[in-house]
């Protein structure tokens, strides 16, 4: 058995996309209510002793100072201890660790983590721009959000041979699956030959290799392990937490064809679940292009270096295959607004194990849950370098 | 002693627009081509390519060079030394000078004079001279169609020289025939006529007629006389007026290269060098708003020797990419695509470059003497990010690698430009090094590709230059 210190009792979310008639402290007290509605049993707010959030807008719009006060200043909690978090892609789930550990720690009984962000805020062309070339202004300049990524794919087709329409497929699955998730921003199915007619946007990327730039909040409610009856009936535990870290820069990793944070991460959490990747039953991981899912898979272990593009060709990751990756839709067609994409992947990941998705009883939505055991991951920031991995479990 | 030349070297761009291409856009013709500053060049970054070959070819350690003498007319500063980033690419010290010259595009002449002068009086004994020009002309105009792009660098001594500077003429009067006020973003010319008569012909006639008086030589005692050239007709009713036979002016370079403003002599004068003969006599003549100097070479034996070493002319003349008139004034900046400029994440005023420079332009790397890796750059790097170390030594890098893994940006704001490729390269020493891509073609890039860096704009902001390395498909030498 692993760790199972710490329960989550809540969760809620906003459905992501293009909110542009909410503000972005709208977007945390919606946020906000939708985690109290998610506690089976109710909560009294007065229970929450302390808060994490998580978000980047800061960075985004490059003048704001984002701290703790902007979620328990909002939402009636005002006077509770809160931190705010920015840690990259893997901000979200960062939160989420964070608040794990205030509460394993015994500082706190029952913790809130909500992330948020609102990227449609700027427009689409000045979105990524700034936060691809962080680090050094010389060294760093014309960077974008797909080159960090891109270089990736390059290297992984010339050693191991996968191809484009492997490539492509990763967002047909998801895709499709973001269709079956009332909470996906994106609601279409596409194909491959629609990947490859789709704009060039950094070669070797079309733009439905890419994931959109979509708002959205979510949040989590944890309490200590043995207080959860108090607030439902169907507890999820964290039986893991893994965070893994590389190189400030890209050019200083060792390989071009994995993320070894993102390695790091999963072997912590694995270890501390005391499991292996061939337990996972479902996995909400990183697919902010479509060559991090096919690397996600090696890293994580779900198959062997080198055969990403064949696990996906297989159909290994769809519902229904060796472990369903991105039910929700994934970063790909659900969205991936930073702060926030973490604590959406453990909201889905929390739906899952409990078999209750929504809309409910929906076998084509539904992971069958055999072994009991959801991951959740992310890998990115400053040189693709911090990973955070969670394993849930029943 | 003998001052002369003892190294040299040029750059030219690899854009050429037919002349005809600018000429019928306004409802004439033309014939010939001219060189196309990419746009991340100006006169700097050119300057730096020539500068580089030119030390090359002399075989003198860079940190022998005593001083930097630059001259152009199109620095991107009229308060600032544009040429400073030249002793960083470098690394030179502190005491090293250096003296920018400008005025007119005998700029380079002058900087050559001063030059010689401070190594006649022992003041110095190896001179770096730079001859740099990219001159901004406006859409439409007669200086539009000649304006060409590049430049050319010579290293000035004593010791070793390829050619010997026999003796220097000049003749200088007030004329006003081109000319840029601080407040113009074009150079102005006046009347066609009299800039060739009033100004070309009579200044250049009057200088090499003292020069031969002075030196008691004739005109056909050259092997090769080298022209400014401020376009094709004006030097050719010159070599008329001064009885110059057409085998002694073989190296005319305008109707392939344009008006290179300082460069037009220099790069004359190196393409000379590269085929002459111990020897040789060369007359080589400079004019610029009623200044002309004329000036007598004598080629050495080592000129064969030393020529091996040298990016000759000819490569950088055969290594071209024709471009329309809609890139050429995107390259000239005439036009820019809409959109909120991408900003460099700090000011380029900031401590945080002011402290970078050495070690971005020098190129050097902090490595460690425990495990063996090299760290980039130094100034972020107290401790080997690889061992922990803080055994670091910094040492100067090799520039040259091969592709390791890349891809290519298409949609870029201003004043990026897509396609821009990012390139991830493993160089020499075994750092691997992220840059972008320049005058690549997308289609031909692949891993394993042979590469290397080269100094270019990456962009203006706040009324600063910032230059970068980037990535190049390698030339080879020679």
């Amino acid at each position: 058995m692993g760790w199972n210190k710490v329960a989550i009792v809540g969760v809620g979310m906003l459905k992501f996309g293009e909110h542009f008639d909410k503000s972005y402290e709208a977007m945390i007290g919606e946020a906000y209510l939708a985690v109290l509605d998610g506690v089976q049993k109710g909560i009294d707010p007065k229970d929450i002793q302390a808060g994490w959030i998580g978000t980047c807008i800061g960075s985004l719009m490059g003048s704001e100072l984002i701290s703790g006060s902007m979620l328990s200043g909002i939402v009636g909690l005002a006077g509770i201890p809160v931190t705010r978090i920015e840690n990259g892609c893997p901000t979200g789930s960062d939160t989420f660790r964070n608040a794990c550990m205030g509460v394993a720690s015994g500082l706190y009984d029952v913790a809130i983590a909500l992330g948020v962000e609102k990227m449609r805020e700027k427009t689409s062309d000045e979105g990524l721009l700034a936060i691809g070339s962080a680090g050094h202004p010389v060294l760093m300049r014309g960077g974008t959000a797909p080159a960090q990524f891109a270089p990736q794919a390059t290297r992984h087709m010339h050693e191991f041979g996968t191809t484009k329409e492997q490539m492509a497929m990763v967002g047909v699955k998801n895709h499709y699956n973001g269709t079956l998730c009332p909470y996906s921003h994106y609601q279409y199915e596409i194909t491959i030959e629609d990947v490859f007619k789709s704009p060039l946007v950094c070669w070797p990327f079309n733009i439905l290799d890419c994931c959109p730039q979509t708002d959205g909040a979510a949040a989590v409610i944890i309490c200590r392990a043995d207080l959860a009856d108090k607030y439902t009936d169907k507890p999820i535990f964290v039986a893991g937490l893994g965070m893994g870290t590389d190189y400030q820069f890209a050019a200083e990793k060792e390989s071009f064809t994995e993320f070894i944070a993102t390695k790091r991460a999963a072997q912590q959490a694995y270890k501390m679940a005391g499991i292996g990747p061939e337990d996972i039953d479902v996995a909400e991981v990183h697919d902010c292009f479509s060559i991090t899912e096919i690397l996600d898979y090696e890293d994580l272990g779900f198959c062997e270096k080198g055969e990403g593009g064949k696990f996906i060709e297989r159909g290994d990751s769809k519902i229904g295959g060796k472990v369903a990756v991105n039910p929700s839709g994934g970063l790909m067609a659900k969205g991936h607004p930073l702060g926030c994409s973490g604590l959406a992947q453990i909201t889905e990941l929390v739906w899952q194990l409990r078999e209750d998705v929504i809309p409910a009883q929906n076998e084509k939505r539904q992971v069958e849950i055999k072994r009991g055991y959801a991951l959740q991951h992310n890998v990115g920031g400053t040189g693709v370098a911090n990973s955070v991995v969670t394993i849930l479990t029943k | 002693m003998s001052v002369g030349i003892v190294g040299y070297g040029v750059y030219v761009p690899r854009y050429r627009i037919l002349v005809n291409d600018i000429a019928n856009a306004w409802g004439s013709r033309g014939r010939g081509e001219k060189s196309v500053a990419g746009s991340d060049e100006d006169g700097i970054t050119m300057a730096i390519e020539a500068a580089i070959n030119a030390v090359n070819s002399s075989g003198i350690d860079p940190e022998k060079i005593e001083a930097i003498y630059f001259g152009t007319t199109s620095s991107p500063y009229i308060e600032n030394y544009a040429s400073g980033i030249i002793k960083e690419v470098f690394g030179l010290p502190p005491e090293v000078e250096i003296y920018e010259f400008t005025g007119s595009p005998r700029a380079s002449i002058s900087a050559l004079k001063a030059a010689m002068d401070s190594i006649n009086a022992q003041r110095a004994e190896n001179i770096l001279v730079i001859a740099t020009d990219n001159r901004p002309s406006e859409m439409g105009s007669d200086l539009e169609v000649t304006f060409g792009a590049g430049a050319a660098a010579f290293v000035i001594g004593a010791v070793d020289t390829i050619a010997t500077i026999e003796n220097i003429f000049t003749y200088s009067t007030m004329v006003l025939d081109r000319w840029r006020h601080a407040n113009d973003i074009h150079v102005r010319s006046y009347d066609y006529r009299y800039t060739r008569e009033y100004g070309y012909i009579n200044h250049v006639k009057a200088a090499v007629e003292g020069l031969l008086k002075k030196e008691g030589s004739a005109i056909d005692q050259f092997q090769h006389i080298v022209l400014q050239e401020p376009d094709g007709r004006i030097p050719k009713e010159a070599t008329r007026a001064l009885g110059i036979k057409k085998e002694q002016t073989e190296g005319s370079l305008v109707g392939l290269l344009g008006d290179t403003g300082s460069s037009s002599v220099f790069l004359g004068l190196a393409g000379v060098l590269d085929n002459a003969k111990a020897g040789d006599k060369v007359l080589a003549v400079s004019y610029g708003s009623g200044s002309s100097d004329a000036m007598t070479l004598k080629v050495t034996e080592n000129r064969e020797k030393k020529v091996s070493k040298v990016r000759s002319l000819n490569s950088y003349m055969e290594d071209k990419e024709y471009i329309d008139y809609l890139k050429y004034m995107k390259y000239t900046g005439t036009i820019q695509q809409a959109g909120e400029p991408a900003k460099l994440g700090l000011p380029p005023v900031s401590p945080f470059l002011q402290r970078s420079y050495r070690e971005l332009y020098n190129f050097l790397g902090a490595k460690c003497k425990e495990c063996g890796y090299i760290n980039f750059p130094p100034s972020l790097r107290v401790l080997c990010i690889k061992c922990g170390s803080t055994n670091l030594e910094n040492v100067k890098l090799s520039k040259k690698g091969k592709i390791h893994t890349y891809c290519i940006n298409y949609y870029m704001p201003p004043p990026l430009e897509a396609p821009l490729p990012l390139i991830f390269g493993d160089l020499e020493d075994g750092l691997r090094y992220q840059a972008l891509g320049t005058e690549m073609n997308p289609e031909e890039m692949k891993v394993d590709m042979p590469v290397e860096l080269v100094l270019r704009l990456l962009t203006v902001e706040r009324g600063v230059s910032l230059y970068g390395y980037k990535f190049r498909a390698l030339k080879e030498d020679i």
